[in-house]
């Protein structure tokens, strides 16, 4: 019944598209987000002393097998201040389509890794997948 | 009483008894009125009844009855089976439930016998108006209010209506054992509606030392499984804590499809030990392959919620979600224990 999480990732999050593994599964289940429309939302001052907190994060933060994945998902006009990363969509997973637009903010992140996250972005961005366009950095 | 075609009661005072206080089952016309029933065993059993409306009435207190074949039924203090044009009217459930460990079934059977408070089970066209099932504690997997039909393509639960209900403060102390704590349980309960209810305050507490990571001992303010088309509205589910388990303020999965959470509150919704789970909202839970599609969540709040391990205001593996208006601010994972992974 109990996953081993001992070296598990721990995150916080405003929005986690794909999502913790759920409870109870060991392999867990390979059931993605996929079309999720977010508008209008906050998700600001997420923080996490041992892993990065995010404001919408989308896909597996913690990489399970099989692989989690959250695809074609839309956030717009939604605010993502003073998280660690704002958006951010998990590399090693698939991702297609994932956008962010319309004047969506997201101040104060991080640059990491291979992770495709934004530092003071602003504006409109998109990702097809893990190549984002019309990045604004204030 | 048994096949009557009418049935009235009205006024009664009954102050412990080891049996059955009262006990209606196939009945046509069953009418309860201002009752106030404290029991050794089962306050108000009603089984195939027709047309039953309990109104103004207190019922408390509850010791296992291994009489009833049925297991949950066993340890309802008042339970609702198999009954159709129900309305429960300002019935309060309250106070004290003690199990015995170990005597469980369903999909908790290992942590101990099942408890549901208020138990609706089965049926068609169930009301519940300004009810509580409060200040209930149990060593056991309780659900405060516990919705129950059949887990399938043909419901033997439909049109479920709860309004104004209070599963507050809730326990589970568990010794030792661990158990899982619900406001409101539904299972297979497709369409049911909960409108301006509240479930804050559950606790579950007392798990054993020198665990790590427990995937047992969950606490919720409602939880939801196999039950598509649920109409959530003015929730309020704050607060929600365990000690060393998953806590959240709302937990839906296992094919439950179609569902709407609007004007909603999920905040403060923590676990208090090591390795827990915490979030407002979790879509993602299930047992099963069977996943979930089609959410609208329309202007909740669910923040400042916090787990030693993972925390978010939502978290969602299901398809179709659309999120409007919502405030999912200032969740925060305290773990520091463990070596971080993040690739």
């Amino acid at each position: 019944m109990a996953n081993s999480n001992k070296c598990r990732d721990s995150p916080a999050a405003g929005f986690q598209l794909y999502a913790f593994t759920p409870i109870n599964q060991n392999p867990p289940l390979a059931k993605s987000s996929n079309g999720a429309f977010l508008e209008e939302c906050n998700a600001s001052n997420n923080t996490s002393t041992n892993d990065l907190g995010y404001g919408f994060a989308l896909g597996n933060p913690t990489n399970d097998t099989p692989t989690l994945s959250a695809t074609k998902c839309q956030v717009n006009k939604c605010v993502a201040t003073d998280n660690d990363v704002g958006f951010q969509q998990r590399s090693g997973n698939t991702f297609v389509g994932n956008r962010a637009e319309n004047n969506s903010t997201a101040n104060y992140q991080n640059i990491t890794g291979n992770q495709v996250t934004f530092t003071k972005a602003t504006g409109v961005f998109s990702a097809v997948p893990n190549v984002w366009s019309n990045i604004s950095i204030v | 009483m048994d096949g009557c075609i009418k049935v009235e009661l009205s006024d009664l005072l009954i102050d412990y008894n080891q049996k059955i206080s009262l006990g209606v089952t196939n009945s046509n016309v069953v009418k309860v009125r201002n009752c106030d029933i404290k029991n050794g065993n089962h306050a108000m059993v009603f089984d195939g009844c027709k047309n039953l409306d309990v109104i103004d009435c207190n019922a408390c207190e509850n010791e296992n009855n291994t009489s009833f074949p049925n297991p949950l039924q066993a340890n309802a203090i008042v339970s609702v089976s198999n009954c159709n044009n129900v309305l429960l009217d300002r019935v309060n459930v309250n106070n004290n439930v003690k199990a015995i460990p170990g005597q469980g079934t369903g999909p908790f059977a290992s942590l101990g016998p099942e408890v549901g408070v208020l138990l609706i089970l089965a049926g068609s066209n169930i009301t519940l108006k300004g009810c509580q099932t409060n200040h209930n504690s149990t060593s056991a997997t309780m659900r405060a209010l516990y919705i129950l039909g059949t887990i399938g393509p043909i419901p033997s639960l439909n049109s479920v209506v709860i309004e104004n209900h209070q599963s507050n403060n809730n326990t589970g102390d568990f010794s030792g054992n661990s158990g899982s704590l619900s406001g409101i349980s539904i299972t297979g309960g497709p369409g049911t509606k909960l409108v301006n209810c509240d479930t804050s305050y559950n606790v579950s507490s007392d798990q054993p030392p020198g665990e790590v990571f427990l995937t047992q001992g969950f606490t919720t303010g409602i939880t939801a499984l196999f039950s598509e088309s649920i109409y959530i509205t003015n929730h309020s589910a704050n607060y929600n804590i365990s000690e060393g388990a998953e806590t959240f303020g709302v937990v839906i999965g296992d094919a439950s499809g179609g569902l709407v959470i609007e004007n909603s509150t999920f905040n403060h919704n923590g676990s208090i030990d090591n390795g827990s789970i915490t979030a407002g909202i979790d879509l993602s839970f299930g047992t099963t392959a069977t996943g979930s599609k089609g959410a609208i969540i329309r202007n909740c709040i669910a923040s400042h919620n916090k787990a030693n391990f993972l925390c978010a205001g939502l978290v969602s593996n299901w398809g179709s979600v659309l999120i409007q208006d919502c405030n999912f601010s200032y969740n925060e994972s305290i773990g520091g224990k463990y070596t971080t992974t993040f690739k």
